[in-house]
């Protein structure tokens, strides 16, 4: 495991636990005066997990020494740098305080009476008992959980290229997000509690473009801030434990983690120091200035700038795909195992594109080797055979005939694989590195589908719509598909014609082990609907706490950005929904929404 | 001045009349003095009864009357009636062309003066309308475009036309026709990317045969020898291709030559952006493949949402009329009006007007002046809108110390009005380029026609022996006389109200 991924292990748990997270750089929480008592426990705390360990004693003193200065110089250090990179926004030290009855933590999980503490876009803090810095805003609400995440819209997508019925593999949504027209519609799309949509350039071509996962705020920028580096806990996170007396052992294991953690980073920073003491300072600053980075967005993409860049949480999130879609004007809706066909064949291009930079870097690496090898011989063999030429250039004067060089021939260098820009994104979907959505409703077609990826174990399949998946639900189970549903009561929305609706679907599949997301059939104005939705599907057997997942955390991690966003933990970014009650109910009223920490919905502005 | 509401009628009238316009009215060949009741030397800054002297072409003295020495044997035009005023700039048109270019997506290697139509009636307008600089370009519907050029509206080769030959691209951010947001975008990535691609495999190739050719010398005993043709490295602040010097220039693909130049930064580029999500992309674009300093937006109306992104990129931008968007708000359904150049100049933004219309054209939309002018209908400054049509398209053309005022030194390119700039009741009287007269409205037998109703000789539709409804000599003819005369009075009242107006505006303000 990667200690990024331990620590973010262990802040989950320590957040779920009710440990608080704050940053010395604000000094607010700093001078309340349980401070030097849960430094103490910090010191307590970290020698365990040290002398469990042993190894690492004769590093300890000078890591808690250095624990113990740091954080104002790092501090004055990460404000500089700030300055220095445009891209990185200041942080304004902007805090808020949710508290509510209800806060759900994660699908299943909640706690009661509990507070949610933000700084500059990042949740700082989740856990009973937390108190607001002073100038801290304080919001009050009977419910708080993520915001939710529509995974088949078309919200702030450019209409001509959203819905384009002829696409092209590398062509991206990001690119057509128009964050000037009807705006409207991502505003009601906010009030619906919907924060982020994976939006998706031509989803009904037979094979479409880029998604992307984008935040329904445009102009929100917290992808930037640097996220706060998370720093013990003090007293509130006593307090919490003294509350949590049941779960005080298993409180104290896992910050314990949390300490080694942090023991571990101080390692590692000393460690570092050593290794450049020599060197400039400036190296320093910038490895510090790595780490005070949030994590890098999991796909390379095309480099955006705001507004797209900052509201972007996945430039990359999927490619889309059709089967047997009625396209007016274009293709022959019956082809219907031509297109399935079709799709396969284009998933064995990017498979074989993949092999073949495999076998190119082979080639490449035996190739220059072999070079090499000759070269050396060659520069061994040259006075030899300078002497040689000489001579026989001497002989063939003398005797009035021609000197003919000899001819060299040698094996060229392996030449790269030619790819087309298309088969680069297909190649990406090939090995499984962003998910393949195809909208198919017919159990033949999907049938069809699951047959042809039997070739293709890596990819990573997202069914939408599948309104005939009932009868497939283990072969999608045991393909680990997961099936985005579009209940609505109606035909609408539909395929033409198709009149035969289940909103039994979402239940039907989740109970048999599939992964099932709720969303609102590709629209431009669906989002808003998205709870209701969710509720519709409750109403006809799906587990409420699947279908609160399907509308967070699940969609999040089916897309890639649940690193960011899909659940109320600390390490996320703050897209939260302050609620009057549950979530799924349709009687239920979103009070505040917050994207990136920032609310951009308050009650008084409907 | 005036608009000329059915030009469209006059150009099929009358095909001949330009050579008389253009060619024989040459006064003085080398020096010429322009007398002026005002001379506007350029927005906000005036000389009464003022003096411009042209020598061999350009500007030496710029003064007031009795102040300036005047050359003996220089000709003399103008007089206490006129004004004088820095000719227009017009900051980028595709007005004039042959043909616009605009099939292939992808197509940089095409140059404007294979297109440009020395005798086109665009030119004539352009000249009637004081227009003495503009930047031909082709449309708007393209990937990346061919290259522009800088002409003036005289002469009958494009030789003689030119002021600047090989300018600047013209790129689009927006969709071609049969593109969509996504594919345009695509299509211009792809366009880089694959320069970038061939550049590297060039010098792949060249890598490579530099080290067979070494090991093939080692390999008869001898070194290698014979320097190849140098190249250049490549200088690119977007993104470069290492090791480009193995590669001589004259090995690049010619169509590579002027994409490279512009990634390079060495060559203006014009984008295209017909609606606000377009600006975002086009600067992006821009930065990344490393000619943002050499880029200038060219906007349609939409584009005034997105003042705030141009206004923090620096680059200046050309607004195209209309100059009022109008949009229905998607809620309430209602009508929503805004004046563009009011919207850009509030964020600060440094922009030209230019005339040509995007969508459907009105000949009013032809007219730089007039956009100009409702402008500052629409609440825009006075001196901005003169400095949008003079001093700012000329920086935006790299032309600031030829064009755009009136000062010693620049080019000779000064209009005789006879009224207030920008009024729809002045004309351009004389037109002089570079010290030569290109225009004089007193022959403009055009704009005769059709404001006297007066018919050219030899086009009139009665026959060709010049027989008309109205002999000469008749009643009619006099009734017409007598209303000709009125007419003037009326205007010249008109004129001196006007005058008085502004004046006193002047003194308030």
């Amino acid at each position: 495991m990667t200690s990024r991924a331990f620590l973010r292990l262990a802040l989950g748990a320590s957040a779920f636990l009710g440990v608080v997270l704050p940053q010395p750089s604000l000094g607010l929480l700093a001078q309340e005066p349980a401070h030097e008592t849960a430094q103490d426990d910090k010191k307590q705390d970290e020698k365990q997990p040290d002398e469990k360990k042993g190894e690492k004693k004769d590093e300890k003193p000078e890591a808690d020494a250095k624990s113990a200065k740091k954080p104002e110089k790092k501090d004055d250090k990460k404000d500089k740098d700030a300055l220095k990179r445009p891209k990185l926004a200041a942080p304004t030290g902007e805090v808020t305080l949710v508290h509510a009855k209800r806060v759900l933590t994660r699908p299943g999980e909640e706690l009661a009476d509990a507070d949610v503490l933000v700084r500059d876009g990042w949740i700082v803090g989740v856990g009973k008992g937390l108190t607001a810095p002073e100038g801290a805003r304080v919001l009050e609400a009977d419910v708080v959980c993520a915001g939710f995440l529509d995974p088949w819209s078309n919200a702030g997508v450019e209409p001509t290229s959203a819905f384009a019925l002829d696409g092209t593999a590398d062509s991206q949504t990001v690119e057509a997000l128009d964050p000037y027209e009807d705006t409207h519609l991502r505003r009601q799309a906010l009030r619906g509690g919907v924060t982020s949509a994976r939006v998706q350039i031509a989803g009904r071509a037979p094979i479409g473009g880029v998604g992307a996962i984008v935040r329904l705020d445009f102009a929100i920028d917290v992808a930037s801030t640097p996220k706060p580096e998370p720093v013990d806990a003090k007293a509130d996170a006593a307090k919490a434990a003294d509350k949590h007396a049941a779960a005080g052992d298993k409180a104290a294991a896992d910050k314990a983690g949390d300490k080694k953690d942090e023991a571990k980073k101080d390692d590692a920073k000393s460690d570092e120091k050593k290794a450049d003491e020599g060197k400039d300072a400036k190296k320093d600053d910038a490895k510090k200035d790595a780490k005070a980075e949030p994590a890098a967005p999991p796909r390379a993409a095309p480099k955006l700038e705001p507004p797209y860049g900052l509201s972007v949480l996945n430039p990359a999130a999927s490619l889309a795909a059709s089967i047997g879609i009625v396209r007016q004007g274009a293709g022959d809706p019956f082809d219907r195992i031509g297109e399935v066909d079709r799709l396969g064949s284009a998933l064995d291009a990017g498979r074989r594109l993949n092999e073949q930079r495999v076998g190119y870097a082979e080639d490449l690496a035996k190739w220059e080797k072999e070079i090499a090898d000759k070269e050396k011989q060659l520069e061994k063999d040259f006075k030899k055979a300078k002497k040689d030429r000489e001579k026989e250039q001497k002989d063939a004067e003398e005797k009035g005939k021609e000197f003919k060089d000899k001819a060299y021939k040698e094996d060229r260098r392996p030449t790269p694989p030619v790819a087309s820009p298309e088969d680069e994104v297909l190649a990406r979907v090939a090995s499984g590195e962003m998910p393949l959505v195809v909208e198919a409703h017919r159990a033949s077609e999907i049938r069809a589908l699951l047959d042809v990826l039997r070739n293709h174990p890596r990819v990573r399949l997202v069914l939408a719509g599948a309104t005939e998946a009932a009868p497939l639900a283990h072969e999608l189970a045991e393909r680990s598909a997961a099936v985005i549903v579009f209940p609505l009561p109606l035909g609408t929305g539909r395929m033409p014609g198709w009149t035969e609706h289940d909103l039994g679907l979402a239940g039907a599949l989740q109970s048999a082990g599939v992964r099932v997301l709720i969303g609102s059939g590709g629209s431009r104005e669906g989002a808003r609907d998205l709870a209701l939705l969710a509720g519709l599907a409750v109403g006809h057997g799906l587990d409420r706490d699947a279908a609160f997942a399907a509308l967070t955390l699940a969609a999040a991690e089916t897309f890639d950005v649940a690193d960011r966003v899909g659940s109320v933990e600390v390490g996320k970014q703050a897209d939260l929904l302050l609620l009057q009650g549950d979530p799924l109910s349709p009687a239920t009223r979103v009070q505040y929404v917050l994207v990136g920490g920032k609310v951009v919905l308050e009650p008084e502005a409907r | 001045m005036q608009t000329t509401p059915s030009h469209f009628f006059a150009r099929s009238v009358l095909a001949t009349s330009f050579a008389l316009l253009t060619g024989g009215l040459a006064l003085g060949a080398d020096k010429l003095v322009i007398e002026a009741g005002r001379v506007i030397t350029r927005a906000g800054h005036e000389i009464k009864d003022g003096v411009i002297v042209i020598e061999n072409g350009r500007i030496t003295k710029v003064g007031k009357q009795g102040e300036v020495d005047k050359p003996w044997d220089a000709t003399v035009i103008g007089g206490p009636s006129f004004v004088a005023f820095p000719g227009f700039v017009e900051a980028q048109t595709s007005r004039g062309l042959d043909r616009p270019n605009e099939n292939i997506d992808v197509a940089p290697f095409l140059d404007i003066r294979d297109s440009i139509d020395p005798i086109n009636f665009a030119y004539e307008d352009y000249l009637r309308h004081g227009v003495t600089t503009l930047n031909v370009q082709q449309g708007g519907n393209c990937v990346i475009g061919g290259r522009g050029m800088i002409v003036r509206p005289v002469g009958m080769t494009v030789d003689e036309m030119a002021v600047r030959p090989d300018y600047a691209l013209k790129l689009s951010a927006s969709p071609k026709t049969g593109k969509s947001a996504a594919t345009q975008s695509m299509a211009l990535r792809r366009a880089f990317d694959e320069l970038k691609k061939r550049l590297e495999k060039q010098v792949q190739d060249k890598k490579d045969g530099k080290a067979r050719d070494k090991r093939e010398a080692m390999f008869q005993g001898r070194e290698l020898e014979g320097e190849k043709a140098k190249g250049r490295a490549m200088d690119g602040k977007g993104w470069r291709v290492d090791g480009l010097e193995l590669v001589p220039r004259g090995e690049l693909d010619e169509k590579d030559l002027q994409l490279l130049e512009l990634v390079e930064g060495k060559r203006d580029a014009f984008v295209w952006c017909a609606a606000a999500m377009d600006v975002r992309k086009a600067l992006d674009l821009a930065k990344q493949n490393g000619f943002l300093e050499r880029t200038t937006l060219v906007l349609a109306g939409d584009c005034w949402k997105a003042a705030d992104v141009v206004a923090a990129s620096g680059r200046p931008a050309i607004l195209v009329p209309p100059m009022l968007h109008v949009e229905l708000d998607p809620l309430t359904g209602k009508e929503v009006e805004t004046s563009v150049p009011k919207a850009f100049a509030e964020k600060g933004v440094k922009f030209a007007i230019a005339s040509e219309g995007f969508g459907p054209t009105t000949p009013s939309q032809q007219v730089l002046w007039y956009q100009a002018a409702l402008a500052v209908g629409q609440g825009l400054p006075r001196d901005k809108a003169i400095a949008a049509i003079t001093t700012v398209p000329a920086e935006i053309l790299g032309l600031a110390d030829r064009v755009g005022s009136l000062e010693a030194g620049k080019d000779g390119n000064v209009l005789l009005l006879d009224g207030e700039p920008l009024s729809i009741r002045t004309h351009v009287e004389f037109v002089i380029i570079e010290g030569k007269t290109a225009y004089d409205r007193s022959k403009d037998i055009r704009a005769k026609h059709l404001l006297e109703g007066q018919e050219p000789r030899g086009t009139s539709p009665a026959g060709v022996d010049g027989a008309s409804d109205a002999k000469p000599g008749s009643k009619q003819d006099a009734l017409k006389k007598d209303e000709a005369a009125e007419k003037k009075a009326a205007e010249e009242q008109r004129k001196a109200d006007e005058k008085k107006h502004y004046e006193s505006s002047e003194e308030r303000g």
